[in-house]
C-alpha cells in the first residue's frame, strides 16, 4: 500500500475493544446496543440509538478508560413478535450475566426494560432484587393488555420482583402524571425531579440507603426522557422539565455504590438531534457515567 | 386490533366523530381547514389538521392513561380532570380546499356561522392565516360581533378592521396598511419586544385586562408567533418570538375559556418541525386556551 492515510477501527461504544461472549469474565463491563423500538407507545427512533451512540462516543480523541469493556455488538431482537422478542432479550442478558461480567444495554426504547430486568432476575437466583428507575415518566398503568405497551415499564418489572414496588426506587418523574400512577407511586421510594435539585438532599439519600439495605443486585434504567427537551431532544415536551445532563451525571454519581448489575439507557431518538451529535454526546456521558456505576459495583 | 388503537389519535384530543347535524349549544364544534399556505410562504399547513390532531392525543396521555382521567403535577400537587359534561365534537375536515379561494373562504365562513348559530363554539384547525380570516369573518357576520384576540407575529389583515383588536407577540417588519387599520380600529399592539423586555407578567395583566372588558371573545393562535428556534414549523420564520413557555403562561395566566366565541390555530406544518416540537407545542397552546371548557380542579 502506498497510500498513507488515517484509518480507525470501526466505532464502538467509547471506542471499547469489540468481543463475543467468551471475552467476558468476571469484572467486565459487557455492552451491547439494543435495536428495538417497537413494542412502546412513544414516538419510533430509539433503535437507532446505538450506532448514533458508538458515532458520537468513539473517534473523538477522549481517552477514556476502557480496558475492562466490552462491546459486544446488538442485542438480536424480534421486530414483529413481542413475546419472542422479550424472550429473547432476556436470555440473552442471562447469558451476559452468567459470565460474571456486570451489563450495559444502550438504546431502544423502554419496552426493553422488563425484558432485561428478566435477565437478571434469571441470573440471581435466591437474591433480592430491585430497579432504580430515572425517568420524567412513573410508567406505572396497569392497562397490561394493551399494545403498544404504553407507560408500564415499571409496572411490568415490578410484578417480577416478589417485595414489588417497594424494592423500586423512582427518580426524575416530573411534570403531569396520571393520578392512579401517582397513588402507587407513593408504594416504592420516590423522588422527584423538584427534589433532585440537591443530591445530597433527603429523598435521593432515602432512596440510595434503603436500596443498598434491601437489594443484592440492582437493575439501573434510565431513560432519555428525563432530561431537559433542550438537551435530549426526545422527550416531546414543550415546557422544559427535566433534568440538565449535569444534575443527571450528578444523581448517577450519588449511586455509585450500589449493587448495580444491569443498566440500560433507552429513549434515546438521534432523529430528533438534528445536528448528529449534542444531544447524543450528551446521552453517551450518561452512557459513561453508568459504565462507571457497572465497574464500581464490581469492586 | 387492541381497543386502544391508535385509531384514537385521528380525532382532536379524543372528541366524538360528529356531523353537521350534531351540533348541540355550547358543543366545541372542531373543523379542520387543510389549506396549504401560498408562496412565497414554506408549504405544509395542509398537513396541519392532522398534526393538531396527533398532538393533542400526546399531550393529553396522562389524562388518557388514567382510568379516572385525572392528573397529578408533581411540581405543584394540583390535580386536574378531563371534564365528563364537554362536548367536543370533531366534523372532520373539509375537502377541496386547496387552493384558497374566495369561495372556499365563504364557506368556511357559512360554517362557522352556522355552527355559531346553533350556540356552538367553532375551533378551526388550519391551515395557513387565511383560515383565520374565514373565523372572523363568520363570526362578524353576527349581530354582535366579538372582539379579537391575535396572537400572532403579524397583524391580521382581517383582524385589522375588527372593533379593537388586541395583537400578542407581533414581531418585524408589518404593512403600514395594517398599522393604519389597526389604529383606525382602536387596537392595541403587544408586541412580542413588549413581552421580553417587560415580562410575562405585564403581559399577562395587558390581556387580562383586555379580557374582563369584553364579553365574547374570537381568538387566533398563529404558531408563528413562537421563535423558530423553538417551533421550525410554520410558513414563515420568526426570530426573536416568544417561547412556548411564555406563550403557555399567558395562556394559563388569563381566563379565556368561558368568553371563547371562536378559536382559529394556524400555520402548523409538521413536515417542517422533525422533531415535532411546533405540533405540540401548539396542542399544548390550544388545550390550555380551552383551559375550563375541558378540565377542572380536583380537590387534593
Amino acid at each position: 500500500m502506498n497510500v498513507a492515510a488515517p484509518i480507525r477501527p470501526v466505532g464502538s461504544f467509547f471506542d471499547a475493544p469489540i468481543g463475543d461472549l467468551d471475552d467476558l469474565r468476571s469484572g467486565t463491563i459487557a455492552m451491547a446496543g439494543v435495536y428495538c423500538d417497537h413494542y412502546s407507545g412513544g414516538m419510533p427512533g430509539g433503535r437507532l440509538a446505538a450506532r448514533q451512540l458508538r458515532y458520537a462516543s468513539s473517534g473523538q480523541g477522549i481517552s477514556l478508560r476502557t480496558d475492562d469493556m466490552i462491546d459486544l455488538g446488538d442485542l438480536n431482537v424480534f421486530p414483529l413478535d413481542p413475546v419472542g422478542n422479550e424472550a429473547i432479550l432476556t436470555e440473552q442478558c442471562t447469558r451476559i450475566l452468567a459470565t460474571g461480567a456486570n451489563f450495559l444495554a444502550l438504546g431502544g426504547d423502554y419496552s426493553v426494560s422488563p425484558a432485561l430486568f428478566a435477565g437478571l432476575r434469571a441470573a440471581s437466583p435466591g437474591k433480592s432484587i430491585g430497579l432504580i428507575r430515572i425517568s420524567r415518566r412513573l410508567d406505572l398503568s396497569d392497562v397490561f393488555e394493551a399494545t403498544p405497551r404504553r407507560d408500564t415499564a415499571t409496572t411490568r418489572i415490578a410484578a417480577q420482583i416478589p417485595n414489588g414496588l417497594s424494592n423500586v426506587a423512582l427518580l426524575g418523574a416530573a411534570g403531569l402524571q396520571s393520578a392512579e400512577e401517582y397513588e402507587w407511586a407513593t408504594d416504592a421510594l420516590f423522588a422527584p425531579r423538584t427534589e433532585l435539585h440537591d443530591v445530597n438532599g433527603a429523598s435521593l439519600s432515602i432512596c440510595r440507603d434503603k436500596m443498598m439495605d434491601c437489594c443484592d443486585a440492582i437493575f439501573l434504567s434510565v431513560d432519555a426522557d428525563a432530561l431537559n427537551t433542550r438537551i435530549s431532544q426526545t422527550a416531546i415536551q414543550s415546557d422544559g422539565r427535566g433534568m440538565s445532563t449535569e444534575r443527571l451525571l450528578a444523581v448517577l454519581e450519588t449511586l455509585q455504590d450500589l449493587p448495580v448489575r444491569v443498566a440500560d439507557l433507552t429513549g434515546h431518538l438521534p432523529d430528533l438531534d438534528l445536528p448528529g451529535q449534542f444531544s447524543s454526546a450528551a446521552i453517551a456521558v450518561v452512557g459513561y457515567a453508568l459504565a462507571e456505576i457497572l465497574r464500581a459495583a464490581t469492586r | 386490533m387492541s381497543s386502544t388503537s391508535n385509531l384514537a389519535a385521528t380525532r382532536f384530543a379524543n372528541a366524538e366523530f360528529g356531523t353537521l347535524d350534531d351540533f348541540s349549544p355550547k358543543a366545541i364544534v372542531i373543523l379542520g381547514v387543510p389549506v396549504d399556505s401560498p408562496a412565497p410562504q414554506r408549504p405544509g399547513t395542509a398537513a396541519g389538521p392532522l398534526g393538531l390532531r396527533e398532538a393533542s392525543h400526546a399531550v393529553l396521555q396522562p389524562y388518557l392513561s388514567s382510568p379516572s382521567q385525572t392528573v397529578t403535577d408533581i411540581e405543584t400537587d394540583r390535580r386536574t380532570r378531563l371534564r365528563g359534561d364537554s362536548v367536543l365534537l370533531d366534523i372532520g375536515d373539509l375537502v377541496a380546499c386547496n387552493p384558497w379561494s374566495p369561495t372556499v373562504s365563504q364557506t368556511v365562513a357559512a360554517l362557522v356561522g352556522e355552527i355559531v348559530a346553533h350556540r356552538a363554539i367553532p375551533l378551526l384547525l388550519g391551515g395557513d392565516g387565511r383560515v383565520a380570516g374565514a373565523l372572523l369573518d363568520g363570526l362578524f357576520t353576527e349581530g354582535q360581533p366579538p372582539a379579537c384576540l391575535v396572537l400572532s407575529n403579524k397583524l391580521m389583515p382581517a383582524a385589522s378592521t375588527s372593533k379593537a383588536p388586541l395583537f400578542v407577540g407581533a414581531n418585524g417588519l408589518q404593512p403600514a396598511t395594517l398599522w393604519n387599520a389597526c389604529r383606525d380600529a382602536g387596537g392595541t399592539i403587544l408586541s412580542a419586544e413588549d413581552i421580553h423586555a417587560n415580562g410575562i407578567e405585564a403581559a399577562i395583566d395587558s390581556i387580562a385586562a383586555y379580557v374582563r372588558a369584553n364579553e365574547r371573545l374570537a381568538c387566533c393562535l398563529d404558531l408563528e408567533i413562537l421563535d423558530a428556534g423553538h417551533a421550525a414549523g410554520t410558513p414563515g420564520i420568526n426570530v426573536g418570538g416568544l417561547t412556548p413557555e411564555q406563550l403557555m403562561a399567558i395562556l394559563s395566566g388569563v381566563p379565556l375559556a368561558e368568553k371563547l366565541a371562536g378559536i382559529a390555530v394556524v400555520n402548523v406544518a409538521p413536515a417542517l418541525d422533525p422533531r415535532g416540537l411546533t405540533e405540540f407545542a401548539a396542542a399544548e397552546a390550544l388545550l390550555a386556551l380551552l383551559g375550563t371548557r375541558l378540565f377542572e380542579r380536583v380537590a387534593t
